[in-house]
């Protein structure tokens, strides 16, 4: 394991007071799983997705970072709770929507669940990657390599959600904030790096400026801010009207 | 910096208003104008492809009239484990020079690492029928073979990939792999050889190390596996790695005691029966997890003088006991689950004993 990669693991484990446990296994989809620890669980655990071994050391400081973000301030832990009653209101509207009338009725209901629980996971976890690269950029200096590998195949993955064929059989809206937030986390990382032509496909399908939008929002909450993370979501949130979809439970280390 | 090529698709109807009504040769020529400018700054080069109302979009960091170059850049992506913008390059090289080797071999290997085994088996024969000596490509194609499950084809391409250098360190590594199952011996052989040649690669150590252990010089596969996980982590290589390591362990510390518990561990399983018992489930359960989460790193069961700690419980605890309290803890969870090491013994030992307390 990579020098700095110890390095963020131990401060995890100093600033959280809990163990990090780290191992690698398949079967799942993302780069890697993680459990934050709490009194019932009390270890971190990082499972890195073997598909992505080649940037392991990357992917397992930003799950740290990501560890730092949500540990801001100890005492109030966020933890993201989806409301199930409203979000199955929103897959029923969605299921109606003219581009899924081809669909058999119990396969359109699976596959817009599917998006739209996508989102939610996407409102959570696009802010707090977004914040933990730059944790990473400044803490783990001597990952720069893997870090720019695992963004960038990650933009050019986004790249393939603008394909017409999943635009054709994506409710206008849902492709619209899926790829709103898409655009955001490539316009960060682009001025992070110096790889603007990774924005031309956002630009193309005129996706870009809504991704600017919510980088606005972004950069709108102070990086010194403990509830950072939060409030952008809620920013992102409101810009996207998902607002009434979740609630934030808060609970001490 | 090398930028990454990239390659996207859209339709022409999601265009701007202002291009809906012309002509469509007039869009394409816009469209295809408009990206050469785009990416003109920056160089390289750009592909525009239109298929009913479907446009392709590819940037390419060089020329690829510029081949070698662009088959470097292909290379050297792959390498630094950008293999989705590898693949860009060589697929598009591969529609352009079909015969050309280095293409063939880079490109059949992806396909064979992306299942797509007949595609692979089909450039990477080519490349034979071009270069016949090639025995690097005998040993790609001899691994496409084996993940289609043909190892009679694949025996035949590595001995010949063999024939024609006896020294290739791949060729032995995956000759060593192929025969392993049957003959340990014989592998052991060729994995000698190749660990000299690769001493830090994982797939050749790994090797290596098994061959030991199913030889039974269990004292010299350990430290082998061991080092798996540092030259390689993250793979499925380092937790097979890991999983041998364990056998390890479980027939090292059977070598005492034979078919008869060991009392050192009976002892530890009572006294966690007896703690799960005082403490209730949710709290044994925190126990176990938190072990279980120590022990994918690897506990040391065979080293009393190896002591560690829990944020769960309070104290320090040897490897052998933390082990005999999760084996209880998940066996109590659920009696069906494999705690990954055979206790089975000292675990009925330990409840019979419990029951008459």
């Amino acid at each position: 394991m990579n020098q700095e990669t110890k390095k963020i693991i131990n401060k995890v484990e100093q600033v959280t007071g809990y163990r990090v446990s780290v191992g690698s296994d398949t079967g799942f989809s993302g780069q890697a799983l993680m459990i934050t620890a709490s009194p019932q669980q009390p270890v971190h655990s990082i499972t890195v997705n073997q598909k992505y071994s080649n940037i392991g050391d990357y992917i397992v400081a930003m799950q740290c970072a990501m560890i730092l973000v949500k540990w801001s301030d100890p005492e109030n832990i966020p933890d993201f709770a989806v409301k199930d009653n409203k979000v199955s209101h929103q897959i029923d509207k969605y299921s109606k929507d003219r581009k899924l009338e081809k669909f058999p009725p119990d396969k359109t209901h699976q596959f817009v669940k599917s998006i739209v629980m996508g989102l939610m996971h996407q409102l959570i976890s696009q802010p707090v990657e977004m914040i933990a690269m730059d944790i990473c950029k400044e803490e783990c200096p001597g990952l720069k390599d893997i870090m720019e590998t695992s963004i960038n195949n990650t933009i050019l993955a986004l790249h393939q959600n603008l394909d017409p064929k999943i635009r054709q059989i994506t409710p206008t809206d849902l492709f619209e904030k899926n790829n709103a937030m898409n655009a955001a986390l490539a316009l960060n990382w682009v001025r992070m790096s110096e790889n603007e032509h990774l924005l031309v496909p956002f630009k193309t399908v005129g996706i870009l400026d809504k991704g600017k939008e919510l980088l606005k929002i972004f950069d709108s909450v102070p990086v010194s801010d403990k509830q950072r993370y939060t409030k952008t979501v809620d920013g992102w949130a409101d810009k996207l009207q998902l607002s009434s979809l979740y609630t934030w439970k808060y609970r001490n280390a | 910096m090398t930028l990454d090529p990239i390659k996207f698709i859209f339709e022409l109807n999601e265009l701007p208003e202002n291009y809906k009504d012309a002509p469509q040769n007039k869009v394409r020529e816009a469209v295809t104008s408009f990206f050469k400018n785009y990416f003109r700054p920056i160089g390289g080069e750009v592909a525009v492809e239109f298929k009913d109302d479907l446009v392709t979009v590819q940037w390419f960091p060089s020329s690829l009239a510029e081949t070698e170059k662009a088959v470097d850049e292909a290379v050297n992506l792959l390498e630094k484990g950008k293999v989705y913008q590898g693949e860009i390059i060589l697929a598009e090289l591969y529609k352009r020079f079909p015969a050309h080797p280095v293409i063939l071999f880079n490109y059949g290997m992806i396909l064979s690492d992306k299942g797509k085994l007949n595609e692979a088996i089909d450039l990477l024969s080519k490349l034979i029928e071009i270069n016949p000596e090639d025995y690097r490509g005998l040993n790609a194609l001899a691994v496409a073979h084996i993940r289609k499950g043909d190892r009679e084809k694949a025996r035949s391409e590595l001995e010949k990939s063999y024939q024609l250098n006896p020294e290739d360190p791949y060729t032995l590594r995956n000759l060593g792999s192929l025969v392993a199952n049957e003959s340990p011996e014989e592998a052991l052989s060729y994995f000698e050889k190749a660990v000299e040649l690769l001493p830090d690669d994982p797939q050749t150590q790994y090797g290596y190390g098994l061959c030991l252990k199913e030889l039974g010089r269990y004292d010299e596969a350990d430290p082998i596996l061991k080092r798996i996980a540092e030259l390689s982590p993250y793979t499925d290589l380092a937790e097979r790695a890991k999983s041998a390591r364990n056998e390890i362990a479980s027939i090292t510390m059977r070598r005492e005691t034979g078919t008869e518990p060991r009392i050192d561990a009976v002892m530890y399983c009572l006294a966690a029966l007896k703690k799960f018992n005082e403490l209730g489930n949710q709290k044994a359960q925190t126990i176990t997890y938190e072990i279980a989460m120590l022990g994918r790193d690897g506990l040391n069961i065979n080293n009393p003088e190896k002591k560690y700690t829990l944020k769960s419980m309070p104290g320090e605890f040897t490897g052998m006991q933390l082990i005999s309290y999760m084996y209880v803890g998940l066996k109590q969870m659920d009696p069906n689950l494999d705690p990954g090491i055979d206790l089975e013994n000292e675990y009925k030992t330990a409840l019979d004993m419990f029951g008459k307390e």
